[in-house]
């Protein structure tokens, strides 16, 4: 029964354990610590279970389409038992070694050894268990303080891993130099919770168990049976930590459902390697990135990962500037990949190129869909065409104005304006300079050098990769091109030429799923989060060197703009790459494809998008946005909250809802999101796509 | 020591994705695909109910306590 007053100890955390022997290690009456390794000094983002049907997956994928992993992980699993058994009926504990285990594993899925695939696991298991295993907080400073105090520090698990393999794992979290020996259930095939590896090591080390102390988080083997053989057990309860565990295996369960749920066990373990491997920060931007956008952008990357094992190419371009970031990610993959090369592409430079047989109406209607468009000076404008020239003949049309906004697309005086042969005169040298300096560009960074090459890009139209075909697809060594986009919503054009694919990772319009359509409700938020710090390419010029880019002036109303958002958007971006590192030992670990975590990355841009924080709708609309089609506007994000009085004038009321950038952060004043959940329905239902 | 939850953003309740899909199901009736589905969530609820009533820490806690390991 209880004997309440001589309480077992039970320690809360590493500074009780050390507050605990402090004063016994200065008395003397404790000469050796030892500690349990997994769960005590290790923690664990991921099950043992877990990591090992993770090997399993890897082996079934190493030997070939005849092999499932559920049999390989069935074929582990019997060859465990039979070991198991073996050592018990020779009076040993039901214990294993791995080394014995992995031999016999293959011999019973191949029929024959095969030392190379017995190779192949030990390495892959011992990888995955380092990946997913983190040193728990608090350890570190523990251990120096008890390697101080000239005490014998031995570290004692009970683990199918021998020594040999457990010395690597705490060399690989630099702990093993703690260490003054290493002693593992599997080795002599004895355990801590018979009690017998405690005797074991009392024999072997000529221990004198009334000064040893044993501490661990299993109040079974690490505690009652060290106390039982004399040792003085203390037992490691945290129960925040037994706690995550619980949530863990609720979190691994419903995983198995699919939908949603194997999304949210991915994000929740990278959740929680983020916790203990890094720091936090007050820098909003840097959060944003890594816990908002770093989802979103990482599942693009995975997404794009498999289609280039599908559709393999030579070599991937990543236009500038909204392809900088995923670029960066692109790079911190492992080899063997595609050469990569960033490419100096932009919309005016292509429009540009593009008039070099002539301006068409369909072409000069792309010029219109800016919303501050300004007619034929937005026409001049995108495709670099000189105003000077055109202006004198657009007034023999009618046009009085130059800069006048130009509503109706089939306007008479436009056609007639383009139909114009001396108009044509005037834009075709221009287009062909344009298009001539292009294709030396391209030439020279091995555009038409590979016959299989793929572009990516944040999205939206395809516009970069409709003119590249349209200006140069007449050439014998023009590449088939695989356009990759975060997200493609082709409204201005719907005809890609032959060989020139399209498809949009995360959104992609023509799969009509509403629920993707996330990204394009603030599609500013992903072009900010992704571009590069520089100007806009405007041009091209000839150097000894070659032809290199001309970006727009640091002077122009828009780059002054930008510049002053970059430490903002540098600091995103910063946080992306942070999450993309934790995201890629996560799917190592879980093997998921992109298809298993966006119905979750979904949900989660619906919660930034439309359900923003007061904290995001107030840092997020102090970025600008701009645009590389030739234009000088600034579209500001900002916009000032909603308030009753907008409510009293509905029309009103439309007209900012229509022109906003981030719409749903119009209601951030409301301290409820039922505002925004009603304004979601009624948007959906208006806009049926 | 108590560290202060990081990322909570990455990992969002199933039941307000429940409650965000159903904007889609009044309206438009496509593409629910971040609902987590009603009997899932039942299950889900069953489940972490569970974990919170049945508290295995506890229990070893109490079972440590009274001496039964």
């Amino acid at each position: 029964m209880l004997d309440y007053f001589n309480q077992p100890r039970m320690l809360r955390d590493w500074s009780a354990v050390q507050a605990c022997l402090q004063p016994q290690i200065q008395d003397w009456q404790v000469n050796t610590v030892s500690l349990d390794i997994f769960d005590t000094l290790l923690g664990r983002i991921d099950t043992p279970e877990q990591v090992q049907r993770s090997v399993c997956r890897k082996v079934a994928k190493q030997l070939g389409s005849s092999f499932k992993a559920q049999a390989v992980w069935q074929a582990r699993q019997a060859s465990e038992q039979v070991l198991r058994q073996r050592a018990f009926a020779q009076g040993l504990d039901y214990e294993c070694r791995f080394a014995d285990l992995v031999p016999a594993w293959v011999e019973r899925l191949l029929a024959a050894p095969n030392p190379e695939l017995v190779d192949f696991i030990i390495r892959t298991e011992l990888e995955l268990e380092c990946l997913a295993l983190y040193v728990k907080p608090g350890v570190l400073s523990f251990l120096q303080w008890l390697s101080r105090s000239n005490t014998q520090i031995l570290a004692i698990s009970d683990m199918y891993l021998e020594s040999t393999h457990l010395r690597a794992v705490l060399e690989k979290f630099e702990l093993a130099a703690y260490f003054d020996a290493i002693y593992v259930s599997a080795d002599r095939l004895q355990g801590k919770y018979s009690g017998k590896l405690y005797q074991l090591i009392a024999r072997e080390q000529n221990l004198d168990k009334a000064r040893w102390v044993h501490i661990g988080d299993n109040p079974k083997s690490d505690y009652q049976m060290a106390s039982a053989q004399g040792i003085q057990g203390i037992w490691l309860y945290e129960k925040a930590e037994l706690k995550r565990i619980d949530q863990q295996q609720l979190a691994i369960k419903m995983a198995a459902r699919g939908s949603i749920w194997s999304g949210r066990y991915f994000f929740s373990m990278l959740q929680q390697r983020l916790q203990v491997l890094s720091t936090d920060s007050d820098d909003f931007y840097f959060r944003y990135g890594r816990d908002v956008l770093g989802a979103a952008f990482s599942s693009f990357m995975l997404g794009l990962q498999e289609r280039l094992q599908r559709k393999p190419v030579e070599k991937i371009f990543f236009v500038a500037r909204d392809g900088y970031l995923f670029q960066q990610m692109y790079q911190q993959l492992q080899a063997p990949k595609p050469e990569d090369e960033y490419i100096y592409l932009s919309r005016r430079v292509i429009t540009a190129a593009s008039t070099a047989d002539g301006l068409t109406h369909e072409q000069a209607q792309v010029a219109f869909y800016n919303p501050k468009q300004q007619g034929l000076r937005s026409i001049c404008k995108v495709y670099g065409l000189p105003e000077e020239g055109l202006q004198p003949l657009a007034q023999r049309h009618g046009f009085t104005d130059f800069a006048a906004p130009i509503q109706d697309w089939q306007d008479a005086r436009l056609v007639a304006f383009l139909a114009d042969e001396e108009v044509q005169a005037c834009i075709r040298p221009v287009g062909a300079q344009h298009r001539q300096l292009l294709e030396r560009y391209l030439e020279q960074v091995g555009f038409f050098s590979h016959p299989q090459l793929a572009l990516v890009d944040i999205g939206w139209n395809g516009t970069v990769q409709k003119f590249l075909k349209q200006a140069f697809g007449q050439r014998s060594d023009f590449p088939i091109i695989n356009g990759y986009y975060f997200a493609f919503v082709p409204k201005m054009y719907h005809d890609f030429g032959t060989h020139n694919y399209c498809e949009g990772i995360i959104h992609d319009s023509r799969r009509d799923n509403a629920c993707e359509r996330i990204p394009a409700e603030f599609e500013e938020i992903f072009e900010q989060g992704a571009r590069a710090l520089e100007a806009t390419t405007i041009g091209y010029r000839e150097t000894p060197a070659g032809i290199e880019p001309i970006l727009k002036s640091s002077q122009a109303p828009d780059r002054l703009a930008e510049v002053a958002c970059n430490r903002m958007v540098a600091a995103i971006q910063a946080g992306v790459l942070v999450h993309w590192q934790h995201f890629q030992v996560v799917q190592r670990l879980t093997d998921y494809k992109s298809s298993d975590l966006l119905p979750y990355v979904y949900g989660l841009l619906e919660r930034a998008v439309v359900y923003p924080t007061r904290e995001e709708a107030h840092y997020l609309t102090r970025l600008v946005h701009t645009e590389d089609f030739g234009h000088d506007h600034v579209l500001e994000l900002g916009r000032k909250a909603l308030s009753w009085q907008d409510f009293l004038h509905p029309q009103h009321l439309w007209r900012r809802v229509q022109e906003s950038a981030w719409r749903y952060a119009l209601l951030d004043s409301i301290p409820t999101s039922a505002p925004n959940f009603a304004f979601r329905m009624a948007y959906l239902h208006s806009v049926r796509k | 020591m108590k560290q202060r939850p990081l990322a909570k953003q990455l990992v969002i309740n199933p039941y307000r994705l429940f409650v965000y899909a159903q904007a889609f199901r009044f309206s438009s009736g496509r593409g629910r695909c971040f609902s987590p589905g009603f009997s899932a969530l039942c299950v889900w609820q069953f489940l972490n109910l569970s974990h919170h009533l049945v508290d295995r820490g506890t229990i070893r806690w109490w079972r440590v306590r009274l001496g039964k390991g």
